[in-house]
């Protein structure tokens, strides 16, 4: 992985805020998704991502950033 | 990456070659030199047969096989190549293709050695562990040979997705981003498949609850209100129990036992005479009969037995007639007559049949017909018949019977006059018997139908347990419900987020990127005056040149030396942008380029371009007035020979570093 410049993270820092989500989320995601990047070791994998985010619900929600509101339910 | 060792075996030209990069820090350039026909194409051809197999076609397989003279054709073409990666760990790869000695087949053999010692054999396997590790699909931007016309369109073709941008993506660190992206669309859809398939339906439980409740309610009701005759009628059957006792306080039973049991044996010696009647009939009619005529059926059988020819003479049927006769009259004179006296038409009846079973019936002229030859049936049933006339009771036997149950009869008629007693006593008790067994069998009913309602209620109250269980089970549904439909909800921020947040990364590698390989085309290029600067799509990633007055330059208008130098650009920003330090082998590099470019290329560029560049190049491609140049960044040089003239086979050898004067000249 190339990991990002502290530019690039303020960034991504900034869009996590704004879509109340943890980056910590986001990074474990890639991590898992690094561990299973050969195709022959995907078994397992959503029920990994299921577990992740099911970790995630249980913790404090992350605090929007002011004046963004959370996604609209899709139709 | 870095290039460690390459060793080949019966590889094209090359009978055997073990060559290893030379590794100096700060030193990144390998130089290798020869002739046309000395092998450069195939030292590229081994190393990327290496890293992504041998070619799938046959015919290109079998000419990658070097024939040697002296050498057996069937020893193997091997290929191993050992290489580090930047985390410092070492692999060797190597392959090898062997002829089949008897039919002649190719087959290969993979074999990738990992850091641990593991081992890798399947080919399948070695392609995927690679794929994680290089940018195999990216090769044709590694390892090229401008010789070939076709490597210039590779590098900057248009990538709308496909592998190469796959590959791209990889090199621009955002290959699991994206792959993140697809599972989480992935994930989505099988939530809101659950959603759709395990969504609870809490008012039909509901529905159906109420009614099971009402019913136990019912139930329950009806329960208690039979419950409540049963104890009405406990009641009542005590009560009644209490009266007879009562009413046989005082009342001789003794007497009345005596009597009842009187009674019921009369009732019991007129049967026995019913029956016995009907066994002297019986006796009378057909037994009697045949026990008579037992003598005269043993000689029927044995006549039957001996032949029908004796039935002719007509002394026997004299004999018998005689014999039937005799039998009549036996029977008229021994069976006194009982209730049905044998009148003198009963008589001849019995006479009749006698005749009938003899064979003797008379025909209308009263002469006796001819005795039709017994079958085998009828002598069986002859023998039956004979066998019943012998067996049951006699005629006498019954008689004495008869006589002793009359004599009974009449005794009891004596007796039960005398043992009258009180009628008003008796009726009641009899009243009080017969309310008794009605109270006794509609408890019995009651009861009964108690028992079936407790089966329902536990039926019913069962089914209530389940559903109980059900609601439960649908309470959590619920709750999962709601956590699934949070989970929705964050993975729609999540995928929102990753995409702004993929876009913003890509966005930013991509202004590196073409950054880097602008800065690297003006610093190359000879029109600086024209060419502005290199733009890549954030999407399909594809290169495309500006010019200073913003207008787009198409690439096919471009000359072969301008695209050569664009592509170095575009290979220059991927190596400065990417997370993958892929090592450079070039052939040709200066092929089509102009002194200018070529100078500005070698000076300014090549050296810088990553930490391992292989030059693959011709004697006196390199001008003399760049090596000057060059030499602080040499790591190596080396010439590829040919020791014999007359032999297709090539040789390796090092050359010093610095180039003789004879050698710049």
């Amino acid at each position: 992985m190339l990991p990002p410049t502290p530019d690039q993270r303020q960034a991504i820092l900034a869009i996590c805020r704004r879509f109340g989500v943890s980056i910590a989320l986001i990074e474990n995601l890639l991590q898992l998704q690094h561990r299973y990047r050969s195709h022959l070791k995907r078994r397992g994998i959503f029920e990994e991502i299921r577990r992740l985010l099911r970790t995630n619900l249980n913790q404090p929600p992350v605090p929007l950033e002011a004046g963004a509101t959370p996604l609209e339910a899709e139709p | 990456m870095r290039l460690q060792k390459l060793e080949l075996e019966r590889f094209c030209q090359f009978p055997s070659l073990t060559f290893t990069f030379p590794d100096i820090p700060g030193h990144p350039l390998t130089i290798i030199q020869g002739n046309n026909g000395f092998g450069k194409s195939n030292f590229l051809k081994a190393l990327r047969t290496a890293l992504e197999g041998f070619p799938r076609r046959e015919e290109e397989a079998r000419r990658l096989i070097h024939h040697q003279p002296g050498r057996s054709p069937f020893e193997p073409t091997i290929v191993r190549l050992s290489f580090v990666t930047p985390a410092n760990d070492s692999y060797l790869i190597e392959r090898s293709l062997a002829v089949h000695p008897r039919t002649q087949e190719l087959t290969a053999h993979h074999r990738l050695t990992l850091p641990d010692g593991t081992i890798l054999t399947e080919e399948k396997g070695i392609e995927d562990f690679l794929q994680e590790l290089l940018p195999i699909d990216l090769l044709d931007y590694f390892f090229f040979d401008l010789e070939e016309g076709s490597t210039l369109d590779t590098l900057l073709q248009s990538h709308e997705g496909g592998f190469i941008l796959e590959a791209l993506e990889k090199i621009l660190g955002l290959h699991l981003h994206q792959q993140l992206a697809r599972d989480l669309e992935q994930v989505g859809r099988e939530l809101r498949r659950q959603e759709a398939a395990e969504r609870p339906d809490p008012s039909r439980l509901e529905t159906e609850l109420e009614a099971i409740e009402t019913k136990i309610d019912a139930l329950e009701r009806r329960l208690d209100d039979l419950r409540q005759k049963r104890r009405h009628l406990d009641q009542r059957i005590e009560d009644l129990r209490q009266d007879q006792q009562r009413l046989l306080h005082g009342f001789n039973p003794q007497v009345e036992q005596r009597r009842t049991a009187l009674l019921q044996e009369r009732t019991q010696i007129e049967t026995s005479l019913r029956t016995l009647q009907e066994q002297w009939k019986l006796e009378l009619e057909e037994r009697l009969p045949l026990r008579l005529m037992h003598d005269l059926l043993r000689q029927a059988i044995d006549l039957a037995e001996d032949g029908a020819a004796r039935w002719q003479e007509s002394e026997e049927r004299a004999r018998r007639r005689q014999l039937a006769e005799e039998i009549a009259a036996a029977l008229a004179q021994g069976g006194e007559p009982w209730n049905s006296p044998l009148d003198a038409t009963g008589e001849m009846v019995l006479f009749q049949r006698l005749l009938s079973i003899l064979g003797l019936e008379e025909t209308d002229d009263g002469e006796p017909g001819a005795p039709p030859p017994l079958t085998e049936a009828e002598v069986k049933h002859l023998k039956a018949a004979l066998a019943r006339a012998v067996g049951g009771p006699t005629i006498a036997e019954l008689h004495d019977q008869r006589d002793r149950h009359q004599d009974r009869l009449r005794r009891i008629e004596a007796e039960l006059p005398g043992l009258i007693v009180d009628t008003q006593a008796r009726k009641a008790l009899a009243e009080n018997m017969r309310d008794l067994e009605e109270a006794t069998q509609a408890r019995a009913t009651l009861n009964n139908t108690v028992q079936e309602l407790r089966k329902e209620l536990d039926t019913r109250r069962a089914q209530h347990k389940d559903l109980l269980a059900e609601r439960e089970r649908m309470q959590q549904a619920m709750a999962e419900q709601q956590r699934r439909e949070a989970e929705q909800d964050l993975l729609r921020r999540l995928q929102a987020a990753l995409g702004e947040i993929t876009d913003t990364l890509r966005q930013s590698r991509v202004n590196v990127l073409q950054d880097e390989a602008t800065a690297a085309f003006r610093a190359i290029t000879n029109k600086p005056g024209i060419y502005d600067r290199i733009v890549l799509d954030p999407q399909s990633l594809d290169a495309r040149l500006f010019d200073r007055t913003e207008r787009e330059v198409p690439k096919d208008r471009l000359s072969i030396g301008e695209k050569t130098v664009l592509a170095f650009s575009i290979l220059h920003g991927l190596q400065r942008a990417s997370a993958w330090q892929m090592p450079l082998v070039i052939e040709a590099p200066l092929k089509a380029l102009d002194p200018i470019h070529t100078r500005r290329l070698l000076e300014r560029f090549l050296p810088t371009l990553g930490e391992q560049v292989v030059l693959l190049i011709k004697e006196g491609d390199l001008p003399a007035a760049t090596w000057a140049a060059l030499t602080p960044h040499l790591a190596g040089r080396y010439e590829l020979q040919r020791p014999a003239a007359d032999r297709e086979e090539s040789t390796l050898t090092a050359l010093a570093v610095h180039p003789t004067q004879e050698e710049r000249a």
